[in-house]
């Protein structure tokens, strides 16, 4: 991947071999000539950048180069740099099946395209958010340039959408409904959010996840049910102190309080009070990584250091599914350890959550000042500092 | 030892822990781009060395060598300071010794140059500077 930054011959190389020289199209597509050594015209290149910036996959923007024969026939895609989840992206440029879908197509063709199944081009499976997100940038930007208005990118409330709704509001009901008669069907719902939420949706709240928002914007209008579940797994504990999302909705909590059932009880180990406080610190440290990594965007994963991305299975990475292993297994001796003392985004959610009776600054809020003033440092500090 | 000091022994030394686990962990990105930023540096600081080389000789250096030897070429004829640092080892490029990763070619009739720095280890190219295709890194 190339960057956020202007086209090269080197890249238009790749599907044009005898690229030797790009001329910026003065003309409403705004794209690129490409010529060979002799001067004649053998393409056109246009990448999707910054006319598709509003187009977010599941964190974030993709920019995409197209390459075009003199016929207007599709050559070749290529990612050139995305805001998106990294191993997510990753899996989008592995899959041919998706990267080659736009090879033949006419410009116009591709233009026209708004419905993106019709037109024969799919999701990667585990990845679907970010492939189309690259699908939708490709036709916006050519649709732009063909005089159309582009895709607007409507209020869109998909069935995905209704699920999380779905599953955030029996959430609230276990959290709220206390009746003995609808608690005893908890662990049904505890079982569909492993399966559904995570292994099949893979929709669980994550630090990449809501770095990316922050770094781009808020998809809100092309994933309103995830918006809404974001916002909604904040503002529950804040207004009614139950921490909805952490105890009852996530997967990850819930397959923990399964595992806790495998071992017998004697197994179990109270981690002493001095492991616990050397612990809590452990979601902390999380959170300033994931600052610097965000402030000083440097090259790491979001994904990798918590173990959410590995119930996408396809599109994991080895880190992942390392945390998520990892924390299931120390799960088995000391309960519910991954989501006391390792998971940074519980960390924050439990942060916000309301709690009567303690008006004193708490540990928590030591914390809490800790992560704002290395917050501080990171903006205010000029770069040169970190990066030399 | 007390229980009380050997409680907060404890506490400093798993909370020293956690920090350098964390440093670790973002470090070696940190590391990686400081190293980049650096290279790109030199990459360009060479780059306007070849052109000021072309400028008097009309031509660029005519074989193909490592970065060393490009940049002891062009420090011994004026065009480079003798202050340039090998970004991998942070010592004067001059002295040889240690991580090389950059190369120069040229053409036969020394009309064209390519400044290439691999990635450790690999054939794979991370920076390419060159007289037609890739005049810049941006």
């Amino acid at each position: 991947m190339q960057g956020d930054w202007p086209v090269t011959v080197a890249e238009v190389k790749v599907f044009l071999p005898g690229a030797e020289r790009l001329r910026v199209d003065p003309g409403p597509r705004a794209g690129l000539a490409v010529y060979d050594g002799a001067g004649g015209q053998i393409g056109y290149a246009v990448r999707t950048m910054p006319e598709s910036r509003e187009i977010a996959g599941y964190s974030g923007p993709s920019d995409v180069l197209v390459v075009f024969d003199t016929e207007e026939k599709g050559l070749g895609i290529a990612i050139r740099h995305s805001y998106d989840t990294p191993s997510h992206v990753e899996d989008v440029t592995r899959d041919f099946l998706f990267m080659e879908k736009w090879n033949g197509r006419l410009w116009n063709e591709i233009a026209e395209i708004i419905d993106l199944h019709e037109a024969g081009i799919y999701g990667v499976s585990g990845a679907t958010r970010t492939s189309d997100a690259v699908a939708q940038s490709i036709t916006h930007r050519l649709a732009l340039a063909s005089g159309g208005e582009g895709r607007q990118t409507p209020f869109r409330f998909g069935w995905r959408d209704g699920l999380l709704v779905g599953f955030l509001v029996l959430g609230c009901l276990f959290a709220f409904w206390k009746a003995k008669s609808f608690q005893r069907w908890r662990w049904i719902f505890s079982v569909a959010t492993i399966l559904g939420l995570g292994f099949w949706m893979g929709d669980l709240i994550a630090q990449s996840l809501m770095i990316g928002w922050v770094e781009n914007r808020v998809p809100w209008e092309a994933t309103p049910g995830l918006v809404i579940f974001v916002v909604a797994a904040f503002l529950l504990p804040w207004f009614t102190k139950q921490p909805v999302y952490c105890q009852f909705i996530c997967p990850h909590g819930n397959l923990q309080r399964w595992a806790m059932k495998v071992v017998p009880a004697t197994w179990k180990r109270p981690l002493p009070d001095d492991g616990k406080w050397v612990a809590r610190w452990v979601p902390v440290m999380l959170l300033v990584v994931v600052l610097a990594v965000s402030f000083l965007q440097l090259d790491l994963d979001l994904a990798g250091i918590e173990p959410f991305d590995a119930y996408l299975l396809k599109g994991a990475g080895v880190a992942t599914i390392v945390v998520a292993l990892v924390g299931l297994a120390i799960s088995l001796f000391f309960p519910m350890a991954y989501c006391k003392f390792g998971c940074p985004t519980g960390w924050l959610l439990e942060f916000v959550r309301r709690r009567s009776g303690k008006d004193q600054f708490s540990e928590r809020d030591w914390m809490g000042l800790v992560l704002f003033a290395v917050a501080l440092a990171l903006y205010f500090v000029p770069l040169t500092a970190f990066l030399g | 030892m007390t229980t009380l000091s050997r409680s907060f022994f404890i506490r400093f030394v798993g909370l020293l822990i956690v920090i350098s686990a964390a440093g670790v962990l973002f470090g070696l990105p940190l590391a990686e781009k400081r190293t980049e930023r650096r290279v790109r540096a030199m990459l360009l600081t060479v780059q306007e060395g070849l052109q000021r080389y072309h400028v008097a000789e009309e031509l660029y250096p005519k074989k193909r060598m490592s970065g060393a030897e490009l940049v002891k070429q062009l420090t011994d004829a004026g065009f480079l300071e003798k202050t340039l640092l090998n970004p991998w080892t942070g010592a004067p490029y001059l002295d040889e010794a240690g991580e090389d990763r950059l190369h120069y070619r040229t053409n036969s009739l020394a009309e064209t140059y390519e400044l290439v720095v691999y990635f450790s280890g690999t054939e794979e190219a991370q920076f390419r500077l060159d007289s037609t295709e890739n005049q810049s890194l941006e």
